[in-house]
């Protein structure tokens, strides 16, 4: 008896113990000012680049939403495009063929270097030199320099040449410094903060203020960039008093935010799609299968009851939030769970060895490999409620989690059946790039086999209409041949956040979703 | 005093937790009699409802009750804990028990695989070993196979070096008894015994480690009702749905502590020094 009672003793001690050791894990710490009384920002966030060199795939996203780099041309709230690094006077030749920029006066890099319009030049031509995804933008036939004037030629019109010289591809960086390891050691740029380290294995990136800033003081010393694809650690390192800021916090975490005076909450509509690609070379060529897939998701169900009305339901390629369709264009496969089944008994998708999933009609097993990443928070929640609705039409769909690198290398190589991936599709303030990057023949992250020549033909004229509103029918009609061709599901629309303490100034979330600091980001 | 019942009065300890297991066991077994719903039934229209009536543990993040999924989790648990146990005690004791009896060369390469493996810590190797195969519940038995079983090697070994040059085992060789015959006749009755009481001293181990593999991600793959892949999802919304990771974890305790109180109780009702 005595024995259970000394034995129950030092459990219950042991227990504390270990209470005691994990609580000392806790624990706030204040971040206005370091001990050098240094102004230092720690942001985190589920994204992060893969390299720091800006013509690499989506890299240049990570050198202007540090605040390091800066493009010729910037993106407006409204999806306008102005002046950034040039004068608000860029022209183009009545065909759309010869545009004129001016780049601005005392614009410096870091380093101190002065922009001109041949350093810009040598920047742009680098886009073309060491990256691949230029031309899916837009060939230059010539570009010419003079002073501060930039002069860009095409062999066709480019009547929004501005609007893609805003995407982060085309980040202006010195050229002249020193760029072998610049995956490693970051560009050099304009933007108000220098790179000061970059860990490849964590992806955490410090940033400090540009002295040399040509657009004034810098209110900030230092911004430390966290990377973590864990939705709730981030929430809680938030909470804890360890991040300052966050980035896109998850649907079933930003209500503990909403009502406390601690935290302000930035939040938009943005240009993103959340697209479940669909690859054609495989059981997915099979456009009933697709079309059966795409009948029995209920977007509105998964909106409303699984992301907390976080996100608006998709129904076609562009967000509500641009007037490109969303309540205009007919969506043939709309969620009718009935007509799903049907068109799959009819086509001979049938069980035939009795596991509950039917199998192709030339008895081919099927078992679709949905691919994801956990560094946003709808898609987990979207991959796992396709795959319990895929179940019930008898289509088994396996989920299968990567870190954003991988599965972005995997749409690229086409490994994947199924793909979730969150595309801002308006970034430039035009969906014309990102739409042939993904859907056109040729794009390079166009792996799922779709080639429809009449898609091509439309986002070729596209591509030369300077027309605003011809541009938007044009893609209108884009859109619907990509619903009537049941090419991809379009899940919902997120509301993207940005959510910091309140003595945090000027962290931005925007539509386009890349300019996230700038020299009057500051901490009180 | 009829056997059963003084065998009661004596072990009481082992029978509470004998009676405890099989009752998990039972639920198991029937848990399609038992649950209100079924536990891959996703009504998405109830995701996330708090503990009440209708949902006596309340729902997960996909509308699916959890109760039913928590029952259906003792199944996934049982079945990988036991499959699990049974690969180590198989392979461990064989390999033990050849490397104990041959001796010399194959005794050397087999005990110093142990060795190797051993020299890790576990679980982190296991980690390796799982995210090498890929994830799925057999990979997780796989991976914990492959660095739990140079226990039950090392243990074999030693009971059949302990009895390998006794009189009564040179006198079964001398009368003809071939290799097998005295592994299977001599040996193995032996070593059995002990090799098993470790098994089921082990079980609530093996069930901890299997789940902390799910929990990684490393073991089974959604829509499996598996605690600890449960306790993982739950943990996205540990400040709104408390009760998602509450209950499976809650479930894990329990069955951790039946099976490990009983595999001890057993321990000490054949222990010989108690005997």
């Amino acid at each position: 008896m005595k024995k259970t009672l000394l034995k129950t003793c030092t459990l219950i001690f042991v227990a504390l113990m270990l209470c005691l050791a994990l609580t000392a894990c806790g624990g706030s710490s204040e971040t206005a000012a370091d001990d050098n009384g240094e102004k230092v920002l720690i942001i985190g966030s589920g994204q992060s680049a893969g390299t720091m060199d800006p013509v690499e795939a989506y890299d240049g996203w990570y050198s202007i939403r540090y605040g390091i780099g800066q493009t010729l041309t910037k993106m407006n709230d409204d999806m306008s495009i102005s002046g950034w690094l040039v004068e608000d006077d860029f022209s183009a030749n009545e065909d759309n063929t010869v545009w004129t920029f001016t780049i601005k006066d005392g614009i410096t890099f870091s380093n101190g270097t002065e922009l001109t319009a041949e350093l810009a030049k040598a920047s742009l031509e680098n886009v073309y030199e060491n990256g691949e995804r230029g031309p899916e933008y837009f060939t230059p036939a010539s570009i010419e320099a003079d002073g501060q004037t930039l002069t860009i030629t095409l062999d066709e019109a480019e009547p929004i040449l501005p609007n893609k010289l805003a995407d982060p591809l085309y980040t202006i960086i010195d050229t002249t410094a020193d760029n072998s390891n610049i995956a490693e050691t970051g560009p050099i740029g304009t933007g108000p903060f220098v790179m000061e380290s970059f860990d490849t294995a964590t992806k955490e990136c410090v940033v400090v203020k540009n002295e040399n800033y040509w657009g004034g003081d810098v209110a900030l010393d230092k911004i430390d960039f966290i990377f973590t694809e864990d939705q709730s650690t981030i929430t809680m390192a938030l909470q804890s008093g360890e991040f300052d800021a966050v980035y896109n916090i998850s649907m079933t975490d930003i209500g503990s935010f909403e009502n406390d005076d601690n935290y302000n909450i930035v939040s938009n509509p943005s240009g993103r799609t959340t697209i479940g690609f669909m690859n054609f070379n495989g059981l997915l060529g099979d456009k009933v299968l697709r079309e059966a897939i795409l009948r029995n998701i209920n977007k509105e169900e998964y909106c409303k009851s699984l992301l907390n009305d976080q996100y608006i339901p998709g129904i076609t390629l562009l967000t509500s939030a641009a007037d490109y369709g969303y309540n205009e264009l007919k969506d043939p496969n709309a969620f009718d769970s009935e007509s799903a089944a049907k068109i799959l008994d009819d086509a001979g998708y049938k069980d035939t060895d009795g596991d509950g999933f039917r199998e192709s009609p030339d008895g081919e097993k099927i078992d679709l490999r949905f691919v994801y990443y956990t560094g946003r928070p709808e898609q987990q929640i979207v991959v796992e409620a396709t795959q319990t609705d895929m179940e019930e039409i008898g289509i088994k769909v396996t989920p299968e989690v990567h870190d954003t690198q991988t599965v972005m290398d995997m749409q690229q190589s086409g490994d994947y059946d199924l793909l979730c991936m969150s595309i801002n599709m308006m970034n430039c303030g035009d969906p014309e790039n990102q739409i042939n990057t993904y859907f056109c023949e040729g794009g390079s992250y166009n792996a799922t086999g779709y080639d429809s020549a009449e898609f091509n033909d439309l986002m070729k004229k596209v591509h030369v209409t300077a027309d605003p509103d011809e541009r938007k029918d044009l893609v209108k009609q884009a859109e619907q041949i990509l619903l009537d061709d049941a090419v991809a599901i379009y899940f919902c629309y997120p509301i993207m956040n940005f959510v910091t303490k309140s003595n945090v100034e000027n962290v931005y979330s925007t539509p386009a979703d890349f300019y996230w600091v700038d020299e009057n980001t500051d901490i009180k | 005093m009829t056997k059963p019942a003084s065998f009661i009065k004596n072990h009481r300890l082992f029978s509470v937790f004998a009676f405890l297991a099989l009752c998990v066991i039972l639920i198991a077994i029937f848990a399609p009699y038992i649950v209100p719903y079924d536990p891959y039934t996703s009504v998405k229209s109830e995701a996330i409802s708090a503990p009440d009536a209708d949902h006596w543990l309340g729902t997960d993040k996909l509308g699916r009750d959890l109760f039913s999924r928590i029952i259906y989790g003792i199944r996934t648990t049982l079945r990988s804990a036991f499959i699990l146990v049974s690969c180590i005690l198989v392979i461990g004791s064989f390999l033990g028990i050849a490397a104990g009896y041959f001796g010399g060369k194959i005794d050397t390469l087999i005990m110093r695989i142990a060795d190797m493996m051993i020299a890790f810590p576990g679980l982190v190797l296991a980690i390796a070993i799982a995210g090498i195969l890929g994830p799925s519940l057999t990979n997780a038995i796989i991976a914990i196979t492959a660095v739990s079983w140079p226990k039950y090697a090392r243990l074999a070994r030693s009971l059949v070096l302990k009895i390998k040059n006794r009189d009564f085992v040179a006198a079964g060789r001398l009368s003809g008894g071939s290799t097998g015959h005295m592994l299977y006749r001599y040996m193995l009755p032996m070593t059995v015994s002990t090799l098993i009481i470790t098994a089921a001293t082990d079980i609530g181990k093996m069930m901890l480690e299997l789940a902390a593999l799910c929990f990684l991600g490393f073991g089974a793959q959604p829509p499996t009702p598996e605690w600890g892949l449960m306790m993982n999802e739950g943990r996205l919304y540990l400040q709104t749905a408390p009760w998602l990771l509450i209950f499976p974890g809650l479930a894990m305790f329990i069955t951790v502590v039946i099976f490990n109180m009983l595999g001890d109780s057993l321990r000490d009702i054949l222990d010989p020094r108690k005997q």
